[in-house]
């Protein structure tokens, strides 16, 4: 997948290159040729179709109380194949949070893909918001923590249904650019446009599943490795993120290092300042909600008082 | 000789010699920049080695001197090629000497003869008739593969089997073969769920020397590699207690054995640089894939040889099957009994090769009568 990434890097510039084209230069007719020349992605002018309402409505909750300051929110996890239990963590309430979307856990679980749709395919999996929005209490989406970066699992967990996706171990700008790459449709990205189980769940949300996933779909990465940690800054700094994570246990498988271990406090605060500085969420194990460090620890890491926005339970 | 070498490299070498590189480092160096002759980047595809803590001057291993709780070892800029890594998977100085808890590596470790089964079912209904474990004898038998490249297996049956030490009746942890896993990809998704499904015997298939380093790092816990925590498996924690092994986290690096499947023609091109690579335990020379392969482009019987040489020179095993039996056998061989003469008596299938060093019917294949005769 990543040997792909020049060829995004221009798909990229081509796309943002289009849609500024597309604003000034398109025509409204469909019988004349907007690209007369050579077919080519960097100067190719993106039609119409499948051009997102003005209003941008946002219809997924997680999207909503990601955008939403001061929102607690959380992502009930589903380890394992089982209906009922689905359905309980997707409707899972609590007053520490609310929980918009669930984590369907795929990186260390055999759960296959039959299983996952079949579990995201009841009724039970899907409550729509009140209004495009507006943060309603009770509404939630499927949403899955992916097993790596592969095409193959990106797009399954889409097309059957998945609005939040948690990816586990970014270690780099250059992976972080290539799943926005495979989540997002085009001019975005590159997630290709076929059957499946979104048409029915997503029938109805205003302004179309196509139109506005773009503008729905919530990422949170995960920042676990000690080159994540090195590279959190810039991953952050992508615009199409929605969260940085601090994972809790993979910190110190990668680092040597336990929470109430100075240098386990260095890393995970490294995650949390990186996603607030660029305006996204920072996101953990719900566990370390209220999470305040040691006092014990050396300057600039004792005491302080951590503001997690969202969790994994 | 395959010993605790692993251990050494991740927690004692501080003499490990890097060749490389101030590369901005990141598994993207795998992907993308890094050579098929494979890179040694500090921290990302070998240990740093580092021990001492810059912040303080003192060994981090030593809880005399680094006082974790407040004390910062890594002040310096987050970077994998200068972190040093920290003590929370030490093994205590007992635990080091404490027996395996894979067979597998036990015989290795020994310099024994390692023989194993093949099963395929997608519904896992052939492998208990594989599993039970055989020390030695015509019928012995030390690992069975689950053949996840030529079979429908998934990890949704394939971890029902390996979690559980009794779902084959009569059959105990230590009366039960280790549990292997022939994988079809090198990605991470195949590594972790093999991993965590219980599998503790890796084969993976190879082109070249960065596959190799590939495989060793979705699969072996940092900072040896880079296989992510969580969901680990349970089955082998009694088995890990009465041997007073460190924990399944802790001594897993030290148990898992990784099996490069030598099956192309550039695979065994490089097959020297493969079996060099520090985590690859043994080379599995697929025979008929490679008589396959080689037909027509390459000369089957050099790049054999090459192979069995490379085994022979870097000290690890080297494994074949025999696909005439049912289930297939695989047996694996220390390179102490990987002499030409020994391997020149044995008989291998596909050893049976043309005039050209092609596989026999290779040439009649190639002259069959077109649909239209």
């Amino acid at each position: 997948m990543l040997r792909k990434i020049t060829q995004t890097a221009v798909r990229l510039t081509a796309a943002f290159a289009g849609a500024t084209a597309t604003m000034v230069a398109c025509p409204t007719s469909g019988q004349t040729p907007v690209n007369t020349g050579f077919i080519d992605p960097a100067t190719w002018i993106r039609g119409p179709l499948y051009d997102p309402p003005a209003t941008h409505p946002i219809w997924n909750p997680a999207k909503i109380a990601r955008m939403t300051a001061g929102t607690q929110w959380a992502l009930g996890t589903q380890n394992g194949f089982s209906l009922t239990a689905y359905c309980a963590q997707a409707t899972k309430t609590s007053a520490a949070a609310i929980y918009p979307a669930t984590w369907t856990e795929m990186q260390h679980s055999a759960t296959e893909w039959t299983q996952v749709w079949a579990m995201w395919n009841q009724a039970c999996a899907y409550a729509p918001v009140s209004a495009p929005g507006v943060l309603t209490p009770g509404a939630h989406v499927p949403g899955s923590r992916l097993s790596t970066l592969l095409r193959r699992d990106i797009q399954k967990a889409l097309d059957g249904g998945a609005m939040n996706l948690v990816i586990p171990t970014m270690d780099s700008v250059e992976e972080a650019q290539d799943v926005i790459d495979l989540v997002y449709f085009p001019p975005i990205g590159h997630r290709t446009y076929g059957p499946g189980q979104w048409q029915t769940m997503y029938a109805n949300v205003p302004g179309g599943y196509r139109q506005t996933f773009n503008d729905n779909i919530n990422i949170v990465f995960m920042i676990e490795t000690i080159l994540g940690s090195q590279a959190a800054g810039a991953i952050g700094a992508n615009g199409n993120v929605d969260g940085l994570f601090g994972a809790t246990a993979d910190l110190g498988n990668f680092s040597g290092y336990l929470s109430g271990d100075t240098d386990y406090e260095k890393l995970i605060r490294s995650s949390y300042d990186a996603a607030h500085s660029h305006g996204e969420r920072a996101c953990t194990a719900f566990g370390f909600q209220g999470r305040v460090s040691n006092a014990g620890f050396p300057a600039p890491y004792g005491s302080f008082a951590y503001q997690f926005d969202c969790y994994q339970n | 000789m395959h010993s605790r070498t692993k251990l050494a490299k991740t927690r004692l070498a501080a003499a490990v010699v890097v060749a490389a590189a101030a590369l901005a480092a990141s598994p993207w160096v795998l992907g993308q920049s890094c050579p098929a002759t494979g890179c040694a980047i500090p921290g990302i595809t070998v240990p740093n080695g580092l021990t001492i803590c810059s912040g303080t001057g003192t060994n981090v291993h030593d809880s005399t001197q680094f006082h974790k709780g407040t004390q910062l070892c890594n002040p310096q800029t987050i970077d994998p090629a200068n972190w040093v890594y920290g003590p929370e998977h030490d093994l205590t100085p007992a635990q080091q000497v404490a027996p395996f808890w894979n067979v597998v590596t036990t015989k290795m470790a020994a310099g024994l003869p390692v023989i194993g089964r093949r099963w395929s079912a997608p519904d896992g209904s052939d492998y208990c008739s594989v599993a039970p474990y055989v020390d030695s004898g015509p019928n012995a038998n030390h690992f069975t593969w689950a053949d996840q490249r030529h079979a429908a297996l998934d990890n949704s049956s394939l971890w029902t089997y390996w979690r559980s030490n009794t779902i084959c009746p009569g059959l105990t942890f230590d009366t039960t073969a280790a549990k292997g896993a022939l994988g079809s990809s090198l990605d991470e998704r195949e590594a972790q769920h093999d991993a965590d499904g219980g599998g503790i015997v890796f084969f993976r298939p190879v082109n070249s020397v960065k596959d190799a380093q590939e495989a060793v790092f979705w699969s072996f816990w940092p900072p040896f590699g880079h296989r992510s925590q969580g969901g680990a498996p349970s089955n082998y924690d009694t088995k890990i207690s009465q041997i007073g092994a460190g924990a399944y986290r802790d001594s897993y690096n030290m148990n898992a054995v990784m099996i490069a499947q030598i099956a192309t023609v550039a695979g065994a091109q490089a097959a020297d640089g493969i079996a060099a690579l520090d985590g690859i335990d043994a080379l599995y020379l697929d025979e008929q894939d490679l008589a396959f392969q080689a037909a027509g482009v390459a000369n089957y019987a050099q790049l054999a040889s090459g192979v069995q040489a490379a085994a022979q020179a870097h000290g690890k095993y080297l494994c074949r099957v025999n696909r005439t039996a049912n289930p297939n056998v695989m047996t694996c061989l220390p390179p102490t009994m990987l002499s030409a003469a020994a391997l020149l008596k044995r008989e291998w299938p596909l050893r049976r090769l043309d005039g050209n060093g092609m596989p026999m019917g290779s040439t009649k294949m190639a002259g069959l009568p077109s649909r239209a005769n």
